[in-house]
């Protein structure tokens, strides 16, 4: 079910500290974006998809659409 | 018998210069009461001239090349407000007390900050947020410095709109605009984001409100978002955006802001309207370094707004575009129509006012040196010790009679203070004509209550307004008056209040008036 944004119960905080995590593991664990994958997973919040004004997103598109937005992950895409 | 034609008599008085500068209309089309240069002085009375006060430097600020670039005034309720400053050499700094002597200045974390980037800023929650799209959002509460807000997007614009804070200006996110969660900017839901005209080319420079909307400017279009929680958005304005975050500004019931073509006022959900077509030829880049549109820094000082900006081949602000919507007649379905525009050349690059129990301050960072200023302190004449002139140039008078050559006789000035008159004649480059008026008055010091026995007679304080003549002796089909200052001292003007006479500093002169009286001649080849 669609839920608006502000609903969504991850922040860019926990999304900062994933990147970290990541880069400190990186090697063990795949590419940056199916280690967010896995971590929204993690959270169990089902097939959560967003309300936005383009439509309606599942969250992991619109979490990967703003990854480089994020200054840890922009060093690791550039490295 | 031969007999002498009589001669004409003719004469013009200025009708006032409350319409302003108008540099759109030839020359020889300005109404009578629009002026070619209006420089350094306030139309402060309506149809009035006045020279504008100086700027006394009050405190020095980290090393000598070190400029301030952004300025703010951060309110805590019933305490001092502070001042908050953000310098090209990455530094924030504050002080409780502008007024002291000397302001002492404390710095806020330990640098790193941008040094080209101005600041933003917003205060929420009782504390100030700020950011500038290279370092961590940041926030102070008066006392505790946080130099990261946790998650926060690294942007250069901060608005608080319906309880939250805004952001745009994140690096390879030129079209993104972020929220907080809803009452806290230290939250930030990984979702909240939209993109505005997506991949349009173009990017954000601006976030405002008027309240009901968020108004995000990119440079070339406006947009607007509607609904904060499913952050729905829409273009309003697709000929022009908002050139510059700081050039916004709120007076009265209106939002103003910088475009690229001009001033613009805001309507609301409709393009915004360009209230600066009187002076549309300085909008071009070479006149404006257009490069530096996006620092344009707008405040507000008595009746009117002003922009700083840098005229081309300066990097920083050399020039304020000063609006005064005040001034602006009202029609009769009570509609306010445009107002005045002047310019100044107050060397400041940014300003803000502080107000705290009886005192109301205009301060700003200086562009020539590591100084913070008190603008337009009172009873202050230069910028620091650096005298500045100020000029009027009314449009040229032709008695109705273009074609015929007038004999000058007289100018009759009404106004305060010491500066030159100068005339120029049939659009001419250079100066024929120049004397020096001194309407300045000396105060006497005796009480009102002293009489010296002369009741009933023309006795007592002079006048604030004086008149004064001189005798140009020049000939000419048109003539175009130029006021001009020659004296770097404060002035006053005394404003009626009941039976009190309110003394306020201001600039050292005023012109409110000049009548040119001559006779109408024949038709000549010169002149």
């Amino acid at each position: 079910m669609a839920v608006v944004p502000a609903d969504i119960p991850i922040t860019r905080a926990h999304v900062s500290e994933w990147i970290d995590e990541y880069n400190r593991k990186r090697k063990k664990n795949g590419t940056l974006e199916e280690w967010i994958c896995h971590q929204v997973e993690e959270l169990d919040l089902g097939d959560t998809s967003v309300t936005t004004p383009s439509g309606t997103i599942p969250l992991t598109d619109l979490i990967m659409q703003d990854l480089n937005s994020y200054p840890n992950a922009r060093s690791e895409q550039s490295s | 018998m031969p007999a002498a034609n009589r001669v004409a008599n003719v004469q013009v008085r200025t009708q006032g210069f409350a319409d302003g500068l108008n540099l759109q209309y030839a020359p020889d089309q300005l109404a009578p009461t629009e002026v070619r240069r209006a420089e350094n002085g306030f139309l402060d009375e309506r149809g009035g001239f006045t020279k504008r006060l100086g700027c006394t430097n009050v405190a020095a600020i980290g090393a000598a090349g070190d400029r301030i670039i952004s300025v703010y005034t951060f309110n805590r309720g019933t305490l001092a407000p502070q001042l908050l400053i953000h310098t090209s050499a990455g530094r924030v700094y504050y002080t409780s007390d502008p007024t002291a002597t000397p302001v002492v200045f404390t710095e806020i974390g330990s640098g790193g900050w941008s040094t080209t980037q101005p600041m933003s800023w917003e205060t929420f929650n009782g504390k100030v947020y700020f950011c500038e799209g290279t370092h961590t959002m940041a926030s102070w509460d008066s006392a505790t410095y946080n130099a990261n807000v946790t998650g926060a997007p690294m942007g250069k614009y901060l608005r608080l709109w319906k309880d939250t804070m805004w952001v745009a200006g994140v690096a390879n996110q030129p079209d993104r605009v972020y929220s907080s969660a809803a009452g806290d900017a230290e939250t930030w839901p990984v979702a909240n984001w939209v993109d505005i005209r997506h991949g349009d080319g173009d990017r954000i420079l601006a976030l405002a409100t008027d309240g009901l909307y968020l108004i995000v400017g990119k440079r070339n279009t406006g947009s607007i978002i509607t609904d904060p929680a499913l952050l729905d958005n829409h273009t309003f304005d697709y000929e022009k955006g908002i050139s510059s975050h700081w050039s916004v500004v709120q007076y009265e019931s209106t939002i103003y802001y910088m475009t690229r073509r001009g001033i613009a006022e805001w309507q609301g959900d409709s393009p915004a309207h360009l209230m600066s077509y009187k002076i549309d030829p300085l909008f071009d880049p070479r006149v404006l370094n257009f490069d530096r549109l996006e620092f344009v820094w707008a405040y507000t000082y008595q009746n009117r707004i002003s922009w700083c900006v840098a005229e081309a081949g300066s990097l920083v602000p050399t020039l304020q575009i000063n609006y005064s919507p005040r001034l602006a007649m009202l029609t009769a379905l009570g509609i306010r129509g445009l107002g005045p525009w002047s310019t100044d050349r107050v060397p400041v690059a940014c300003a803000v006012m502080w107000r705290y129990q009886a005192v109301q301050r205009l301060y700003g960072g200086a562009t020539g040196a590591n100084a913070f200023w008190w603008v337009f302190a009172d009873n202050v004449g230069a910028d620091d010790g650096n005298a500045f002139t100020a000029i009027l140039e009314t449009g040229s008078y032709d008695f109705g009679a273009p074609l015929l050559t007038k004999y000058i006789r007289r100018l009759r000035v009404l106004g305060r203070g010491i500066f030159n008159l100068q005339v120029r004649r049939n659009f001419e480059g250079g100066i024929i004509y120049t004397s020096t008026v001194d309407l300045s008055i000396a105060r006497d010091q005796w009480s009102l209550a002293d009489t010296w026995n002369a009741p009933g007679e023309h006795w007592g304080i002079e006048g604030d307004v004086q008149e004064a003549t001189v005798n140009p002796d020049l000939y000419a089909r048109y003539v175009q008056l130029i006021f001009r200052d020659i004296n770097p001292n404060p002035g006053s003007m005394q404003l009626p209040v009941g039976q009190k006479d309110v003394v306020l500093p201001t600039g050292q002169w005023s012109v409110l008036a000049c009548i040119v009286d001559g006779c109408a001649l024949g038709i000549r080849e010169n002149h």
